[in-house]
């Protein structure tokens, strides 16, 4: 006997539920299609205005999201049974199906009756004929109408467009940047010539920068990031190589020495006492503060004297001594440099670095400054570039303003084009590598005081209160003992530590004397007033940015800062 | 009670069956025959309004017959009196001490009651009818009456001829299921009616029914199921003929004076499970609430100066109510 339940009525209506349901998908992708459509055309739209970067990216995902909000949704929108029963209902089965729902549970005959005559009904129903899917054309004309107009708006050039592809070939460089740095992260886990510390450093910077690079909204960020690291990593290779070559010595130190003493009839002390002394030299190398560099360097111009017999080696192991003493640990490479070259030469061997893996991180950070500067060669960078360039203009005396009283975008760029020059002053290890190598980055600010330029020894946001009494009416030249404060400020660029506090001794004529410092690694004896290396530094400084790829608006800054010290 | 397919079935055979023995006195007017025979199976009264002339009287006597149903007919004039109505005490002719007064039952004492013309006799008259309609009893001094059953009233009214007349008061107008306007025949119709009263054939009518049959019949509507959107349906319609009503449309807001009663909701819900029948479903959908709401409730509501003033028909205001409520 045929079952008539309100279960085989479901059955019975299940086209016209599948009828609904694809009716139903249908608006809904519609409706998402026109509103994906809307929300693209507001994005095109922005973009004409604004330079929005990954504009087609950002809508494929808009129409991705859409469409998938779409699934998720036409999936559940299969409609009810009680909707299907009314829907029947309203088609033409004059409520005997809603009469049997409600009436589901009640086995009274008028009740079985009625639902066998609602199921009866309801299979004999032609549901393909009665409910007609109906396409919603006037949402799709909406949604057709809106795509057209974002084609449209998409298409329009504009110079926002071009600045937001740069901004995209930016992005996908610093993208390819950070894949190489990480693949180089990975690298440092297999070297087996770094100390965990130094591994755990390295890549400690490396993590900073890759998230500095995350966060950089401009080329100029971008290469700011990059320049810091790099300085970062040069300075520990350095200190790398440095440690090195004392180790180096120390090994070539004894055939050498050997050597010597066969050559020159050195006694056996003599060598003794030489390895005795070297040896010592690296034991307190690590720990080395101002004194024992002194007696470090007592030891060394001891071994000097007793090595009379060869005069160059003599010499280079005097010089060393003097580099010691005064702890610049430029001067200190470089003469340990010469010394294992001079060491290398007899020996045959030839000093290089051990450590390839931090010169390779070195080359790749430069690789990735090139990139990056060669996307905002062409043009001037979008947002601060050309605020900053404007405001370097407007400063006719402005030695004083630049990158300070600017405003931020100014000053970036000025620490910016410090830093460049900075680094070149670095590779080119001229007379006292120390101030060379800062005082590019001190030039983005050191226009601030005429007597304290040279002295400038931080990465770039060097300067001193002073710049504000001598604003203010202070007369220069009353000899008066100032504390100048934040020479150099590491926290600014985005190390930490505690700045660098510099006295000193203002003249009549502007200069002023350095006396001494807190934590500043300048030493005591290599400042020199900054009109005696100006030219030095202006001629060195035009032909690096000449030659090195960095943007125009950072070099007219350093070509104005130095206009403007003339 | 038991119920099956042949029940319904036969409620419709029987109601069609009185249709095609009216239809042989009767031409045209299906529309007015359902709807009295409707009324007479949902146990209510109904008033027929139209113009002299339309067969409304006609219609009356061949539903009694053909139903086979005691019928009598009261011409209402002004000068009727309740008693003529209802009935009174007489004195008989024997002398006895007890029995000296009888009742002597008035013409509403029948299965069918033709009030010709109700609108002519006085309120107090017209009052008469008012328990024998609802209550189905007659009280006379201090005696109480139970009418015959199956009972009801066909009531007819002229509207066009109102002087002298006494328009029916807002408490009798509620007694009735049904108020049906009779309209005028079409032309074949016409031709049709001239040729067969006209003539010397007419056809003899056959009892198809009986009182017991009607009021079986009236049993077995009451079980007609009725879905709760569908009684909620009927209800907000007479919600929305009471101007204050959330439900009501702005033309019942604006021209309705008073709404239906709760008669006016029985009156549909009955009526609509009647209908339901004839249709052929076991079930009450919306198209029988939607047809019923006309005549069950044209006379329930009473609109104010301002409708009367635009001529407001309260058949337009039912059709905005039934379209506004949802």
């Amino acid at each position: 006997m045929k079952d008539y339940s309100i279960n085989s009525i479901y059955k019975s209506v299940r086209p016209l539920k599948n009828r609904m349901h694809a009716e139903r998908a249908a608006k809904i992708f519609i409706l998402a299609l026109a509103v994906a459509s809307a929300a693209s055309m507001i994005l095109s739209l922005v973009a004409l205005f604004y330079p929005v970067p990954f504009l087609i990216n950002k809508i494929a995902w808009i129409f991705s999201g859409a469409f998938a909000i779409a699934l998720v949704a036409a999936f559940f929108s299969r409609p009810g049974n009680l909707v299907v029963l009314k829907t029947a209902d309203a088609l033409g089965l004059c409520e005997r199906l809603i009469t049997a729902y409600e009436f589901r549970n009640e086995n009274s005959p008028i009740a079985l009756i009625q639902r066998k005559d609602a199921q009866l009904e309801a299979e004999r129903f032609n549901y393909k004929e009665m409910y007609r899917i109906r396409f919603p054309g006037k949402p799709a004309l909406i949604a057709g109408g809106l795509l057209i107009l974002t084609i449209v708006l998409f298409s329009i050039p504009t110079r926002f467009r071009e600045e937001a592809v740069k901004a995209e070939n930016l992005a996908r460089e610093i993208k390819n940047q950070t894949e190489k740095l990480n693949a180089i992260k990975e690298e440092l886990n297999e070297s087996s010539k770094l100390s965990t510390e130094e591994i755990d450093e390295i890549k400690k910077k490396i993590e900073g920068l890759l998230k500095e690079l995350k966060k950089a909204g401009s080329a100029e960020e971008a290469l700011k990031a990059v320049s810091r690291s790099q300085n970062e990593l040069v300075e520990l290779m350095e200190r790398e190589r440095l440690e090195s070559n004392l180790s180096k010595l120390f090994e070539n130190i004894e055939p050498i020495a050997e050597a010597l003493a066969s050559e020159e009839k050195l006694s056996g002390s003599d060598i003794n006492e030489l390895k005795q002394k070297l040896k010592q030299l690296l034991n307190q190398i690590a720990n080395s503060g101002n004194e024992e560099r002194q007696k470090l360097s007592d030891a060394i111009a001891g071994a000097a004297q007793n090595m009379k017999g060869n005069q160059a080696l003599s010499n280079i192991l005097e010089a060393l001594a003097k580099a010691l003493a005064t702890g610049n640990s430029m001067m200190m490479d470089q003469q340990l440099s010469e010394l294992l070259s001079s060491l290398s030469s007899v020996e045959g061997s030839q000093g290089q670095l051990d450590d390839e893996t931090l010169g390779k991180i070195v080359d790749a950070l430069k690789e990735a400054r090139l990139q990056i500067a060669q996307l905002s060669r062409d043009d001037t960078l979008y947002g601060s570039g050309g605020q900053g360039e404007k405001q370097a203009g407007n400063n006719v005396n402005g030695s004083v303003n630049q990158g300070q009283s600017g405003n931020q975008s100014n000053q970036g760029e000025g620490r910016q084009g410090g830093q460049n020059s900075g680094n070149q002053g670095q590779a080119g290890n001229q007379g006292q590598p120390g101030n060379q190598a800062n005082s590019g980055e001190g030039g983005a600010q050191t226009g601030q005081s005429s007597g304290s330029a040279g002295n400038q020894s931080g990465k770039g946001d060097v300067g001193y209160t002073g710049n504000d009494q001598e604003s203010s009416g202070k007369q220069p030249g009353n000899s008066q003992i100032e504390k100048y404060e934040s020479v150099f400020v590491p926290t600014q660029l985005g190390g930490d530590g505690d700045p660098s506090l510099a006295g000193g001794t203002k003249l009549d004529s502007g200069q002023s004397y350095w006396i001494g410092s807190e934590g500043t690694p300048v030493p005591k004896g290599y400042i020199i007033p900054y009109n005696e290396v100006f030219n030095e530094y202006k001629s060195e400084a035009i032909n690096r940015i000449d030659s090195e790829i960095i943007p125009p608006v950072m070099k007219d800054i350093v070509r104005d800062y130095f206009t403007s010290l003339e | 009670m038991d119920f099956s397919n042949n029940e319904i079935e036969h409620v419709i055979s029987t109601v069609n069956n009185i249709e095609k023995e009216i239809a042989k006195h009767m031409v045209g007017q299906k529309e007015l025959v359902r709807q009295v025979v409707i009324c007479i199976l949902a146990g209510g009264n109904a008033l027929l309004e139209g113009v002299p002339g339309l067969g409304k009287t006609r219609l009356v006597k061949t539903i009694g017959k053909v139903l086979g149903l005691q019928f009598s007919r009261i011409q209402f004039t002004p000068d009727l009196m309740p008693a003529d109505v209802v009935g009174t005490n007489i004195i008989t002719r024997s002398m006895e001490a007890e029995g000296m007064f009888r009742f002597q039952p008035g013409p509403v004492f029948s299965n069918i009651v033709l009030a010709d013309e109700i609108n002519r006799a006085t309120p107090k008259t017209q009052s008469a009818l008012l328990e024998a309609m609802q209550e189905q009893t007659v009280t006379v001094g201090n005696n109480t009456y139970e009418l015959p059953q199956p009972f009801f009233v066909l009531a007819t009214q002229n509207p066009i001829e109102m002087e002298g007349t006494y328009p029916l008061p807002e408490a009798q107008m509620d007694r009735f299921l049904f108020k049906l306007t009779v309209p005028f025949p079409t032309i074949d119709e016409l031709t049709q009616i001239v040729t067969l009263t006209t003539g010397n054939k007419e056809e003899s009518l056959n009892i198809v029914s009986n009182g017991q049959e009607i009021i079986w019949m009236r049993s077995v509507a009451r079980e007609i199921p009725m879905a709760k959107p569908v009684l909620d349906y009927s209800m907000k319609i007479i919600m929305a003929t009471h101007p204050d009503s959330k439900f009501a449309p702005p033309i019942a807001k604006k021209y309705i004076r008073f709404g239906s009663s709760p008669r006016g909701a029985q009156a549909i819900v009955s009526a609509a499970r009647i209908r339901a029948i004839l249709e052929g479903r076991y079930n009450v959908a919306f198209d029988d609430i939607k047809y019923v709401a006309y005549p069950a409730l044209r006379h329930r509501f009473f609109l104010n100066f301002e409708g009367v003033s635009d001529g407001i028909a309260t058949d337009q205001i039912i059709g905005e109510i039934l379209d506004f409520v949802e």
